[in-house]
Parts: C-alpha cells; structure tokens; sequence
C-alpha cells in the first residue's frame, strides 16, 4: 500500500514537470511578415518595389568595367575576356535573372490583386512591375538575343519549369517593348530620384527600339524610337545640364538631366561597393614620389590616392574628343588643328616635339580647347583631380612607371584616369570609407543620341545633325557639325555618341548594334560584320617627355608597349553578336537551344 | 569469487546507510542446506548482503536452522557457532571472515624467527578499505583486512616484500625494509570493464553495455599545454575524427564523431548543440569523458542525437579531508613550420627573369636591382624581413588552477578556479586571450529520507583582444598580411617610425591601433535531486534543474597607429576612427525528471527509465555604431551623431522529449536493451514537431558460458562479449528556423530614393507545410575483449549509418530556374550511406618498477551518395565527376600531363579554350574526352577531401618511481589539400618562399612549378586553372604530445605535508611528417593554403601541480 503511494506521489510529481502545451510555439520575433501586410497599402508595397529597383538597377550599375570591353578603356593587367573573346560555352554571362523576374511579376500580380490599394496606385504599382520587368529583360536581351520570357508569378506546382527561349529576337524586343509602353501610359508624370516617371520608360524604350531594329532589320522601330524619344524631349521637362561633367558626381547628383538613377548613400554604401571610385582611384604615396624623384608632390596630409586602379581610358577615346581649332573656330581632331600643325614637329614614329623658341607645353597644344567633356571625364596630365595636381607625364606624380620603372598593377597603363563617376570622398577613396554615390541609368542627352541614331537610319540627315549637335554644342561646347552626307553625318554621330557617353555602360552594345547596321556605321563594312572598333581599333596611350617638349602616342600593339595581352583582340562575326546560354544551364534544360556559333 | 565480486560492489556503493534497521526479523527454516544457499536465501528474504570467500568456509559443516522472527545477529551465531568463522555486519552487509584472520588456504607455518608486521589499509579518503589482501610476495601466505582495514601478519624472514590488492584499486608492493607497521594507501583503479561510464541520462560499465562508447581518460591530458581540451582528442580513441583549420588564440578544432556532423555535447546530463562550452571547460574539472558513437547511445536523444555525442561529468566532492590542488604552468609556442621568405634582390630578380620569359620589358633596371642587393640605399631600395619585425620569437601562455574538495558523509564539497592567459606571436602585447572558469558544487546525504542532492554553480568569463584597424579587422588577416607583405615595402622612415602605406602589418598590431574587444560571460546553476524511494527497492526519482545566463559585449575600434612619410616626423593624414558595438544576453532552462528502476532478482537483472525534460533559451541582442570619429575618444557617446546606426533582435529556442530506456541481463551473460525518445522540435511545423526515435541491441558475454570455460584458461581470455545495436535518429539539419511559416523579410536599407535611404521587402522562400525530420539509421557491430589477465583489453567496431530523405529544395537537382526561387523544402530522396570500423587496443604491464600502457586506436570511415538529391541531372549524368556514388572526392579538375616540353608539342596537343600564348614549361592538360579540346568537360574526379577518413592514434605511458612520461603520436590517412594562388606561384610577384623558385625551366624540367610567368593572363592563366597539379598530399603522422613528471613527494619532499608534488614539462605538435610540411612549408592543419592563416603551434610547457 504504502508502495502503491509513493510511486503514485512521485508519477504525479512527474507529470506536473511534462510538457507545456505551448513551449514548442517559439516566436520568430517579427522576422517573418505576412504577405498580405505588404500588398496592404502603398507604402509596404512600396518598399517591395523599391527593392526590386535596387537589385535590377544594379545590373546597370559599375560604368568602369565594361568599358574596357571596348577600346575605350583597358584593364591594367589585361584581365578582360571580353575583347580577345576569352571565353566559351561554359562561360556565364548572367543568364540566370529569374529572381529578379519573379519580383517583378510579384509586383504585378500582388498589387492587382489586393483588396486594399487604391486603383490608382495598383496602376502605378503595376507599372513599374512593367517598367522593371522590362528593364531587366532588355539586360537579357542585348546579352543572349531569345529569353525565357516569364510573365507570371510561377509556383511549385508547374507542370514544367524547362520553359522555351522566345522564338526569336523580334519576340524577345516586342515583349519588352510592350511592357514599357504598359510603363509609359501608367507610371507617373514625375517620380522622385531614383525611381521611374513615365519619361523614363519612354527614354529607356527609345534605346530598346534601337537594339530591336538592329538585330530585327525592322525598320518600324526607328520611328517608335523617336516618338519616344521626342515625348521625353518635349513633354518629359528635362533640361540639358550645363556642366556636364558636375552630373556624375556629388555636385549635381539630381541634375534635371537626369531621367533614371541608381543612388547609393553612405548609410548603406562604401567606396570598396563602388568600382568606378575603387577600381578607378589609383595608389601612390609622397613616399614613391620621393624615391623615384616623381613630382609634384601631394599637398594633401593623407595619402589621397591609395587604391586599387585597374581601369583606365585610353588614348583611343581621346582621340575623339574634338579640339576647338584657334585659328577657324572648326572643331578638329587634336592632331588636325592649326595649332598642333604650327607648334609641333614630328621626330618619330607618332612621335612630336614643341619646335624649337615655342614657349608652349605640348598640354597646352593638344588638351586646350578641347571638348569640354575631356576635363569632365578623363584625367591627363596637368590636369587637376581630388585637389591635387596631376602630373602623368614622365616622372610625374601619377605617371604609369613613377613607381621604381615596373608599370605597377594600380597605376594607370595608358597615363589617363577616369574622372566621370569618382566622386569626392571625405577624407579618401579608400576600403570601408562610406560614400555616397550614384550612377546615371539615362538621361536626357543620352535621348538626343538614341534619336539622332534613329534618324539617321531613317536617312534624315539634317535633323539628325541638328540634334546631335545638342550636346556636341550644348555640353561640349564644339562648334556644330555641318556635316551634310550621311557618311559624314555618322562619322559626326558616332564621335558623340562615344564622348557623350564614354563609361555610361552605352559603347559595346552600341558597337554592336553599330556592326549589325554595317555600312556607315562600321566603316563600310556589311552588315553583321566584324565590328572595326573591337577588332581593327586598338588601345592606345601617351607618353609625355618630363619636360613636356615632346611626346608620343603608341598603342599596345607596339613593340615595347604590347602588355599583358591588351593589345589581343578578336572579334568572330558569326558568333559574337551574342554570348553563349551557358552550357551548364543546358546540360539542364534541353529546350534551351544555342545562340549560332557557340 | 564470489568475495571478489561483492566487495566489488561494496566499492560501488559510495555510501551506506548507518544504522540499518538492526530490528529486522527473520523467518528461516533450512536443512542440511549449504552455507552459499543459506545465504542466498538471507538475501532473498532481506535486504542483507554477504562477503565472504569460498575457501575460508572450510570448517563450515551444513546449516541446519528453524528460527522465527530471529534478528541477523542470532542467526549468524547459530550457524557460525562452532566454527572458526566470524561475522561482523555494517549497516546492511555482512562480511564472514576468519576468527584469527589468517588466510586457511593451505598450512599454515609459523616460524620461530618470523616477524609481525601489521598496519592499517585505507583508500584514498582516509577510509579503511575491509578485505583487502596482504600476501608475502612469493608466497601464499597472505591474510585479509578486517573491517576496519587493519591487518596483522607473520611474515617468514624470507619475506622482504608485501603485495597489497584489492579489487577495483591499484596493486602496491612495499619492500619491508625492517618496518613493522605499514600503513598503506590504495589508489582506485577504476580502468577496465567495470569501471562507471556515463551514458545518456545515466551510468553503465564496459562490461555490460550494449552500445559503441569510449570514453577518454583525461587525468593524464591535463598537464598538456592546450587551451581546450579538444586540442588534445585527436587520436585519442576510436571513432573521434578531430581536425584543426590553422590555430589562433582560442581556435578550436573540428570534433566529429566517425565523420558526420557536430556532435552534441551533454554536460551533467545538460545537452547542448554548441560544443564550444566544452572547449572552454577547465579539463581538470572533468570527471570523465565518454563518446557515445552508434544508435543506441544516442537514440535517447532523439532529434539531435545523429552526429553522436560527447558525454562530461564533472568533478564532486568526496569524502575524506580537504585536499588543496594548485597547479601553475607556462607554455612556450611558436610555429609547427614558418618558411622564410624572399629578399627583395631576389624578388627583383625573378620579376625580371619572368619578363625576359614573356620578352616584356623588364621592370627593373640593373642599377635598381643592384640598390636591392647591396643595400647601399635601404630606405628606397629596403629589404624589410616583415616576419622579424612583427614576430616574437614565441608566443607566451600560463595557467593557473586551483581547486578544493572534501567532506563527510553528509556534504561533500567541491570547488575550483582557473585562470588562463594566452597572447600571441605578435610583437606587442596587443593580442590575447583570458579565460577565467569557476565550479563550486556541494552534495548533501540525506540518509533517512534517501536523498541525495548536488549542487552546482559554475561558469566562466572569456576576455579576447584583438588588433582592429583599417588594414586588418582580425590577427588571421595580420598574419597574412606579415607573409604577403613585400620585403620591398618599407616598415620604419629614417627616424625609426613606421612608414606609409596599407596592410602594413606592425601598425596593424601596434597598441597605438584599434582593437576588437569581446567580453562573453556565463553563469550557471543546476540542482540534481535524487531520491532512493525508501521500501522499494532500486527505485529512483531523478531531478534536474538548470538554469544558465549568458551576456557578452563586443567592442570594435577601428584606428591605424600613426604612419609617416620618409624624413618626416608629422603623421600623416589617417582615415577617422569607427566605433561599434555588440552587446547581448540571453538565458536557457532545462529541466529533466527521471524515474529509474534498477535491481537484481537472482539471475536477472532489469534496468529501466522513463523520463522527461525540456530546454528553453531565449536571448536578445543590440548593436550601435558610429563612424568619422573627430575626436579620438573610443567611446559611442564621443562620436558624431549623424553616422549613428543600431540594430537589434530577440530569438528563442525550445526542446522536449520523453525518454524511455530498458536493460535486461540474464545471468551476466545476455542483455538486450532498448531505448526510446518521443522528440518536440520547434524547427518543424506543428503538426510535424513530435516524433519517436529509438534503438535497440543485444550483446553476449561469451567468456561467461560454461564451454568457454576451458578455452578461457587456454588463451587467457578474461573477457569476450559480442554486441550489435540498429536504432533510428534523427537530424534537423537542411532547414532554418521557422522555414515552414511564409512570409516576407524586410531589408532596413534596401534603396535611395530622393536621396534617403528607404526599407525594403523581399519574398521569403516557398514553404512547405509538412517537413519533419530526415533519418539516420544505423547498425554498429561490435566486440569487446580482455585477455592477460585484463593486461590487454580493447574493442572493435564496424559501423554503418544509412541517412534517408534528406531535407532539401528539389530545385538543386532539377532545372526549375525559371521559377525564380527555390521550391519548397521537401524531405527528398536522398540517401546518403557511412560505413568504417574502428578499434582500440591497450596493453598494461610493467617490467619491474617500470610500469606502461600502451594504447593503440584506429578509425576508418568513407561515405557515399547512393541518391544526391541536389546533384543536378547534368552532373549525374557525367561519370568522371558524378558525386552520386563515388567515396572521397576531393574536387572536379584537370588532369595534367606534365609541362609542355616543346613549341612543337604546344602546337601538337590540345589546348584549354582560354588558353593562349603557350609555352613549353606550361602546365598540359589531358584531354579526357578526346575531343580535341580541353574544357569543363575534362574535368575529372580527382584526389582526397581534406577531411581525413582514417584518423589513428598511438600512446604511450610510462611510470618509473617518481617519473611518470606520455606520449602521443597521431596522423591521418591520405588527404588532399589544394593550393592556394600565392602557393600556386601564379605570377613572379607573387613568389614569396625560397621552395616556389623550383620553376619549370628547360634545364629544370623535372620542377614543382610551372614556368615563371609575369602575369598570368599572358597565356590566359593556363597554369593556375583548377588542376590536379596543385593537389597535395597533406596525410601526416606527428608528435601530437609528450609529457614528462616527477613527483618530488615520492622522493625529495617526502616529508613535507603535500599529498602530491609534480614538476612536469611537456609538449605539443613536436614534430610532423608530412609532404605539405617538408615540401611547401605549410602545417598539414593549416587553416589557409596560401599561408595566410594564423599556424598552428609547437607549444613548450613547464610546469608544477601541488596537493596539499
């Protein structure tokens, strides 16, 4: 009995300690928020969006890099695939965006389909869902031509996900062009920066129809292009910015130019994020300066120039920004004018000297009254930069040898730097230094571009030059073009095209898109072509003696200046036009058929 | 045997009750019956127990006896009346013993010149020790003592030495010497098959236990120079699979058990996933160790028991008096390997040598490369050696501890502090590491109403610093930078201070930097209550209580020391300081009641449990920071205002399960035993939260049949039993928390829009409803045995987990791109298989004085993918580099041919398709395919995982008088590791150690390294492409420690009032053999295959315990 008790007493104690109905139902401290709490008003909604303008915003973002994809920059140590089309099947140019896609149709789906927004934010939400969509499509588009072309929020129970590339390019452009005249007729008038109005919609459309023309040889889309084009111009309320290089940078970061762009501030952002400051800014210190005798010397305390500068502008892209001529005002090649023809002597292969009792530097010959945007976006020698002044001359303080002889990794192969897009930066450009920042994703010169373009193949000659001449004149501050054949029409266009948007993320899709015109836009050669400027053009740079008297320019063909294999380029026509769809991705999904030639 | 086998469980019992009820009655009726089942029959009837030796009941004649009510003492009269045997009982144990003591085997023969020696014989405690056998060595004659441990014996004068054993304690031998009285102490000898295992939520011994677990003597590892002591398990026994990344103040090692996962650790019965609590233990306070490898030691801990376990007890008090232990010592370490690095003449040389290969430009002109080498200019041509200036010759550590204990038979106490202190290799006293733990523990008796209760108070406080700055935010960065650093680059102007320029590593650790200071505290309190419940015999109640506070406070100040330029004594222009910092607490119950019931009917014994316990933790954490400091005050408040970010969040954790387990053992001979745990798991969605996991297993002592009896004579087997155990765990792994519920995650800082900076949302992960756990199922083999007289024992185990329906996204295999994320997490198909054996085997004898132990532990593992859910269907399909199975992969590469010897043998092979610009010396790869191109579809399964699948051990320990040594020696079977870039010599400013300039040249065609190259993408970094060139053997076999005593209390201080008196010296990491230390310089543990990381040590240690 007694026996009986206790085991009865102690099963009791037992069961008081069991379980608690409810100790498994732990919280997630609100880290995990319903569905239906974001689609419930704007401003959740909102923040989904906005989001997604970040991460697809970002595939337009980083100018630096695929510039050296063209002759127009060049990677220090030649690690760039690209131009020697280093690169194969396997190779993996981003074909994999379904993420991104799929917040985008999120968008459009989820914002429709709630009970609580209002109808006119549903359209507008919705909009934008078109407007990002069609963005991060268009990315697709130039890069592999057909796409997977999802335009519904998919889910785990589809029959299949191998899904079909669009038949073909045409497909692929009017997918997207539909959706960015969905954008057009239901974003908003204005938008705040950072965010799309419908004239952003219209400007990236005007370049979308160019793309599409190009790789369609449908010429109805040059007419689109400038309808386009035109609504921006004159509906969008956008004004060209005086000083041009001010846009790019902290000075005039919401210039009214500026249609589209992507901001970084420096609560989320810090140089190391950025590689037009990091990878552009290059490293050296009064210390080298000393050792090797360089100067001038930085008057800064702290070393302003300590990173890791790998892309560079060439002397190729120098070479057409024009220089105002001093005796007739025309607009020339730096080698062209009157002056370079009266001051200067050949003393060698592309190399000059000042002629003798000439009290002139050779800067003073060939950089004075150049385009504008040269200072704006490139610095050479004797030019100013972060407050310090440049010399890249031999012996000078940022020169591509300065350090013991060696062309060192972080300075400059070619002795010019970008100056677009590095943004002044308290107390350095340096790892872990937050900045601010932003890149321009268009705007309204870019616009006067995609309409000349398309002018000129609707052979309207005239009206092409005249609004080329826009910004030739409005931000270069060149006398306008009076060319008046087509071929000098293009060559005038393809000059400011390529100084108007130099590290835009523009130039290797317009070449591109340049080859599959042929003809005038690529030196007379058929169309679909290889492409003159990424085979036949090479990079070049200068040498300036160190007391500026002579100098030279070479590229890296050049016996002594072939370097890392810069100077490699090749160009295969039947293949080129696009990357490959990457061999893993089709080793999975085998309705994804190869682009020609890969 | 049968003595032998009760005072063995008298040794067991740690207390007995006083006063046992001297009132109880008998009833007993028995006619011509024996004395063995007289007393059977006693012990049926009462709750007595018997000690008594079979051959000194000689004179005993049968028991004829008919009492009614008839207390212990009455009967025992009886029968023992006209014998020459006695009685004498305590508490409720009965010994029968001799009326003169004197051992009746055999004549007796007293000589008229022999002489008496007697003394008293206690244990360790001061205790008596009862029964205790005192034999003349090399003879039989011998007597046992009484209960109060006193003993008297006629020793013939031929008699020089005594032989003193008992069972369960260590023989001692004492040379008379003249001496009639000596009093001896016995020390506990617990080695062997009955020594007490801690299991899950219990004990067991070697001898009955049905299950694969080892357990790790760590008395003699204490003295080891290690931080934890995990440093010291690998190759300590089988089945453990230890592997060091690198060392590091405070690095820990990889523990697996037999290759899986983390196991979890239960310390005190208190489980925990987060091993590192065991690493932070001060091992003298470690009572035992045990691993608990296959299903039925860990299916009791349901869920979390997959990866196996590792069981600690700590150290209580013990009766006796106040025993003061100090212990102090001091640890000398320095790098296992450090390869000096280059001049800067012969960087320079190189560099150009490499140009001329390519026909670039050289980049030094003859006239600098002479600067570098006569040094005539050494502040614009230095030649900086950057190890010397940022290394001390080694790295410095000590250790103090001290701890208490004691009691008597009511309260025991227990009670210890340690302190340790760590620095590092770095120059200035920048960088280091303080532990302190303390452990307090009392046990009280509570006799009459059977309760027993423990309790504890521990915890530890562990204080790091580190140098934080711009260069570097942790010393494994510095060290990198130290290795990579240019001997070119300058390190101090011409007035001695540091010169410009970044990743300069003795700014780094300069005091003038920042630093990462952490602070990480615990306290800890748990109540153990078990009550014996009186009139039930066997019957426990079990109650545990455990209650733990952690808080931690991290803080992060980032500033370089000052830099000049040369000449100059300005500093030059800095970047502005940060501040940030992390502060947190949390708190963690378990409770745990248990009911076990264990008790012997005849030739039955039955062990049960049913219990229950639950844990939860919750804990909460804020961070701030702010940047641009002004003002170069290291505090928050100091900073401006507007670069102010916090952040901050709360997250809680909860475990319950119902345990059950059930032993059964017939006749000493057969168990079967089965285990069972009902698991709540808040990972899982609620309805899939519970599930059951169990085991079962069997075992057979051979050696304890009857047929066997003859054999064990002839082989001299003591011990033989065959176990086997199939049980099913569980695993968790694969899903994070709360994966189950749907919805959206916020982003704080996701865009800018009109310049601020705005929140944004992001979908979660599809989820599924239903995913519960995935299951391992295993099968362990295995055998223990004994022979030589317990001088050699040892096990083997074959082991073989079979692991089905692996949580995973099916997106992994199948092509669902298009859907733009993962579908939802399913308990897939995939199985996963991991089978090896392992043994261990010890050897225990002496020669004379010296006494040894030789241990010898071998594990062997591999596994294998039968289906890989997420291999993709393209990689299966391909057969060179499927993972689905195939055992051991150590990567997909290349396979190389050798270096192209010629232009024409270039021009004649196939080439990698990104290749260009080949030459002969660089690296050729085999077409495997033959499709005349080399591409990703060359590729080729190739070389070992890191991660070693044989892992073996060797001891040695050795005892001559005072001296006591140990060594360790441990290695691995073959295990890759594969280059890193620098090591790879991807370009000639890369090259940094002498070894890297055995390049490929035509003279040297037979080199480690490819040509020398100024730039790898001049031929399209066709060497540095994964290959298996790079692969290197990284098996090794080392020194993993020595350990030399001598106890000053056995000889020198005799007299002094120690109880123990130990100078120790000893080592770890003494030396190594492997291809990756002799060839490339390089700790086969290294953490980075660049040298980057912080090495792993050779540590020197000296020091002293005392026991007063």
């Amino acid at each position: 009995m007694i026996r009986k008790n206790i085991f009865i007493y102690a099963m009791l104690l037992f069961t008081a300690l069991a379980c608690k109905e409810n100790l498994l139902d732990t919280s997630p401290y609100g880290s995990k928020y319903e569905e239906a709490l974001v689609w419930s008003n704007r401003a959740n909604a909102d923040a989904f969006v906005h989001k997604t303008y970040n991460d697809i915003l970002n595939q337009y973002s980083g100018y630096a890099g695929i510039e050296n994809w063209t002759t127009n920059g060049v990677h220090n140590q030649g690690h760039e695939g690209v131009p020697r089309e280093d690169y194969t099947r396997e190779s993996d140019f981003g074909f994999n965006k379904f993420g991104l896609i799929r917040r985008c149709n999120l968008i459009i789906e989820k914002a429709a389909a709630s009970e609580t927004l209002a109808d006119g934010d549903k359209t507008e939400l919705v909009a934008e869902g078109k407007f990002l969509r069609g963005m991060i499509y268009f990315h697709q588009a130039r890069r592999f031509g057909r796409v997977v072309w999802v335009d519904r929020v998919l889910t785990e129970d589809e029959e299949t996900y191998k899904l079909p590339l669009t038949a073909n390019v045409g497909e692929t452009y009017n997918h997207i062009i539909s959706d960015l005249d969905d954008a057009i007729a239901g974003l908003p008038e204005t938008a705040l920066a950072g965010k799309a109005s419908k004239y952003a919609a219209a400007a990236i459309k005007s370049e979308v129809c160019l793309q599409a023309a190009a790789y369609t040889g449908n010429d109805s889309y040059y007419q689109e292009a400038i309808d386009a084009a035109n609504l921006v111009i004159n509906e969008g309320g956008f004004s060209l910015e005086n000083d041009y290089g001010t846009m790019f940078d902290e000075r005039n970061r919401f210039s009214n130019e500026i249609i589209l762009g992507l901001y970084r501030d420096k609560e989320n952002n810090n140089c190391n994020n950025v590689e037009d400051l990091q990878w552009c800014v290059p490293n050296v210190s009064n210390d080298v300066l000393n050792r090797n005798g360089g100067s001038p010397l930085f008057k800064s305390d702290i070393q302003v120039f300590e990173a890791w500068n790998q892309h560079v502008p060439t002397q190729t892209l120098v070479d057409n920004y024009l220089v105002t001529d001093e005796q007739t005002g025309e607009a020339l090649r730096w080698d062209q004018t009157s002056q370079f023809a009266e001051n200067l002597e050949l003393i060698g292969d592309r190399e000059w000297r000042v002629k003798a009792g000439i009290d002139l530097d050779i800067n003073d010959i060939i950089y004075e009254n150049a385009d504008n945007r040269l200072n704006a976006s490139i610095v050479h020698d004797r030019s100013s930069w972060f407050g310090e002044d440049i010399a890249t001359r031999i012996k000078g303080n940022l020169n591509r040898k300065i350090d013991g002889g060696a062309r060192n990794w972080v300075m400059s192969v070619t002795n010019y730097y970008w100056r677009k897009g590095t943004y002044t930066v308290t107390p350095r450009v340096y790892v872990g230094i937050p900045t601010d920042y932003h890149w321009v994703i268009t705007r309204l010169g870019r616009v006067y571009m995609n309409k000349a373009e398309a002018l000129l193949r609707q052979n309207k000659v005239a009206e092409a030059v005249a609004t080329l001449n826009v910004t030739r004149v409005g931000h270069g501050g060149l006398a306008p073009s009076t060319a008046t054949s087509l071929a000098d029409a293009w060559t005038d266009y393809k000059r400011e095209r390529r100084v108007e948007l130099a590290k835009e993320r523009d130039y290797y899709w317009t070449l591109l898109r340049w080859g599959k015109y042929g003809g005038e836009a690529n030196h007379g050669r058929a169309a679909g072509g290889v492409i003159y400027e990424l085979k036949d053009e090479m990079p070049g740079l200068i040498v300036i003696a160190q007391d500026r008297k002579s100098f030279y320019v070479r590229t890296f063909a050049d016996n002594g200046e072939n370097y890392n294999n810069i100077e490699k380029r090749e160009f295969t026509a039947e293949r080129r036009y696009f990357f490959p769809i990457p061999k893993g991705v089709r080793d999975r999904n085998e309705n994804l058929d190869q682009n020609p030639g890969w | 045997m049968k003595l032998t086998m009760m005072l063995l469980l008298f040794g067991g019992m740690a207390i007995a009750a006083n006063g046992y009820s001297q009132s109880t009655k008998i009833n007993l009726r028995m006619k011509d019956a024996s004395f063995v089942e007289f007393v059977k029959k006693i012990e049926a009837e009462s709750d007595y127990f018997f000690f008594y030796k079979n051959d000194e009941l000689g004179t005993l004649k049968e028991v004829d006896i008919d009492v009614n009510n008839a207390s212990i003492e009455e009967i025992l009269s009886k029968v023992l009346g006209d014998t020459n045997l006695t009685y004498k009982i305590v508490d409720q144990y009965v010994v029968i013993s001799p009326k003169d003591g004197v051992i009746a085997k055999g004549t007796r023969k007293t000589q008229t010149s022999s002489k008496k020696v007697k003394g008293k014989v206690t244990d360790e405690n001061g205790e008596p020790l009862p029964g205790v056998s005192v034999v003349v060595k090399g003879t039989t004659i011998g007597i046992t003592s009484d209960f109060d441990g006193n003993y008297s014996l006629e020793v013939p004068p031929t008699g020089e030495v005594l032989v003193f054993s008992f069972v369960g304690m260590k023989s001692q031998e004492i040379l008379l010497n003249g001496q009639t009285t000596i009093n001896v102490v016995l020390a506990e000898n617990a080695i062997g098959l009955d020594e007490v295992i801690a299991i899950g939520y219990g004990t067991t011994t070697k001898r009955v236990t049905t299950a694969a677990i080892s357990k790790v003597k760590t008395d003699n590892l204490t003295n080891l120079p290690v931080t934890s002591i995990g440093e010291t398990l690998a190759g300590r026994t089988a089945g453990l699979i230890v592997t060091n990344s690198g060392g590091g103040l405070g690095k820990r090692p990889t523990i697996t058990v037999r290759g899986g996962g983390t196991p979890i650790l239960i310390i005190d019965g208190v489980m925990t996933s987060n091993i590192d609590q065991m690493h932070r233990m001060n091992p003298k306070d470690i009572e035992s160790f045990t691993i608990l490898k296959d299903a039925e030691a860990v299916a009791i801990y349901g869920s979390k028991g997959g990866n196996g376990a590792i069981v600690i007890t700590t150290k209580k008090g013990e009766k006796g008096k106040i025993r003061i232990n100090y212990g102090y010592s001091r640890n000398f370490s320095k790098p296992t390997v450090l390869p000096s690095k280059m001049s800067s003449y012969d960087i320079v040389t190189y560099r150009n040598m490499a140009a001329d290969n390519d026909k670039q430009e050289r980049p030094y002109t003859d006239e600098v490369v002479q600067k570098y080498k006569d040094q005539s200019d050494p502040f614009n041509y230095p030649n900086v050696d950057w190890q010397k200036e940022t290394l001390k010759d080694y790295a410095s550590e000590y250790k103090h501890d001290l701890s208490l204990s004691g009691g008597d038979e009511k309260t025991q106490y227990y009670a210890s502090l340690s302190y340790f202190d760590q620095g590092s290799l770095y120059k200035f006293n920048t960088n280091w590491l303080k532990r302190y733990t303390y452990r307090m523990s009392i046990s009280n008796n509570f006799k009459k109403v059977g309760l027993q209760t423990t309790l504890s108070f521990f915890g530890d406080v562990e204080k790091t610093r580190a140098p934080y700055s711009h260069y570097s935010t942790g010393y494994w960065q510095t060290w990198g930078h130290i290795q990579n650093r240019s001997p070119m680059d300058l390190a101090y102007n011409e007035l001695g201070l540091y010169s410009n320029g970044n990743d300069h590593p003795i700014v780094e650790i300069d005091p003038g930097s920042g630093y990462d200071k952490n602070e990480d505290r615990n306290v800890n309190g748990q109540l153990d209550v078990t009550w014996s419940v009186p009139k039930i015999k066997g019957l426990n109640l079990k109650f545990m209580g455990y209650y733990r506070n952690d808080s931690y406070f991290r803080k992060q100040w980032k500033v370089n020391a000052d830099q000049y330029s040369l000449g100059s004594d300005v500093p030059s222009g800095k970047n502005p300081p940060s501040l940030n910092l992390y502060s947190g607490s949390g708190w963690r119950y378990r409770i745990q009641s248990l009911v076990t019931y264990d008790r012997t009917f005849d030739r039955h014994k039955v062990e049960a449990l049913f219990g229950y316990d639950e844990t939860y933790s919750h804990s909460q954490g804020v961070s701030a920071s702010r940047e641009n400091y002004v003002l170069g005050v290291d505090q928050i408040f100091a900073g401006p205002t507007d670069s102010s970010k916090n952040n901050g969040g709360e997250s809680e954790y909860a475990n319950a399960g119902y345990v059950g387990r059930l032993k059964y053992v017939y006749d000493k001979k057969y168990m079967i035993e089965g285990s069972v745990r009902y698991d709540g798991n808040d990972k899982f969605p609620k309805n899939n939260r519970w599930g059951t996991f169990y085991s079962g297993s069997v075992g057979w002592i051979v050696t304890e049949e009857e047929f066997a009896r003859s054999l064990r004579e002839k082989l001299n087997i003591d011990f033989f039993k065959l176990r086997f155990s199939y049980g099913e765990t569980g695993l968790d792994n694969g899903v994070g928390r709360y994966e189950y519920l749907p919805g959206y995650s916020l982003n704080e800082r996701a865009y800018v829009v009109d310049g601020k900076i705005v929140p944004g949302f992001s979908e979660g992960g599809l989820v599924s409803k239903d995913i519960t756990w995935y299951e391992r199922k295993s099968v362990n083999t295995g055998i223990d045995f004994a022979f030589l007289n317990n001088r050699f024992t040892g096990s083997a185990d074959y082991f073989f987990y079979e692991t089905v329906n692996y949580l995973g996204s099916p997106s992994g295999g199948v092509y669902t791109d298009p859907l733009g994320t993962s579908l939802p997490k399913v308990n897939t198909d995939g199985k996963h298989r991991r089978a090896g054996w392992e043994f261990e085997m010890k050897y225990k004898n002496h020669i004379g004085d010296l006494h040894y132990d030789v241990g010898v532990n071998l594990t062997k593992f591999d596994q294998l993918w039968v289906v890989k859910h997420d291999e993709s269907e393209d990689q299966l399909k391909n057969p060179k580099t499927r993972e689905t199975h195939q055992t051991g992969i150590g990567r997909r590469s290349y396979i190389t041919d050798g270096f192209y010897y010629s232009a024409e043998d270039v021009m004649n092979s196939p080439k990698r398709n990104n290749s260009h610009s080949l030459v002969p010396g660089d690296l050729k790869y085999s077409d495997v395919n033959g499709d005349g191109q080399i591409d990703g579809e060359d590729f080729v399964r190739s070389g070992k995982p890191s991660f070693p699948r044989v892992m073996y051990g060797f001891t040695v320990d050795l005892k001559y008088k005072a001296w006591t040594m140990g060594m360790h020696f441990q290695g691995t079977g073959d295990r890759h590791v594969y280059l890193d870039d620098i090591m790879r010599n991807r370009n000639a400013s890369s090259i940094r150690y002498g070894f890297q300039t055995d390049f490929w040249t035509p003279e040297n065609t037979d080199a480690r390294y490819p040509r020398l190259i100024s730039n790898e993408n001049f031929n399209g970094n066709n060497n540095g492409v994964s290959s298996d060139f790079w692969l290197v053997n990284a098996r090794y076999f080392r020194m993993k420690s020595l350990q030399l005593s001598y106890d000053f209390k056995q000889d020198l201080f005799r007299n002094l009032p120690f109880s123990n008196c130990d100078l120790f010296v000893s080592g770890t990491n003494l030396f190594t053999i492997s291809k990756l230390f002799s060839k490339y310089k390089m700790d086969p543990e290294t953490g980075s295959a660049n040298n980057y990381g912080y090495p792993l040590q050779k540590v020197f240690s000296v020091g002293i315990n005392v026991g007063f």
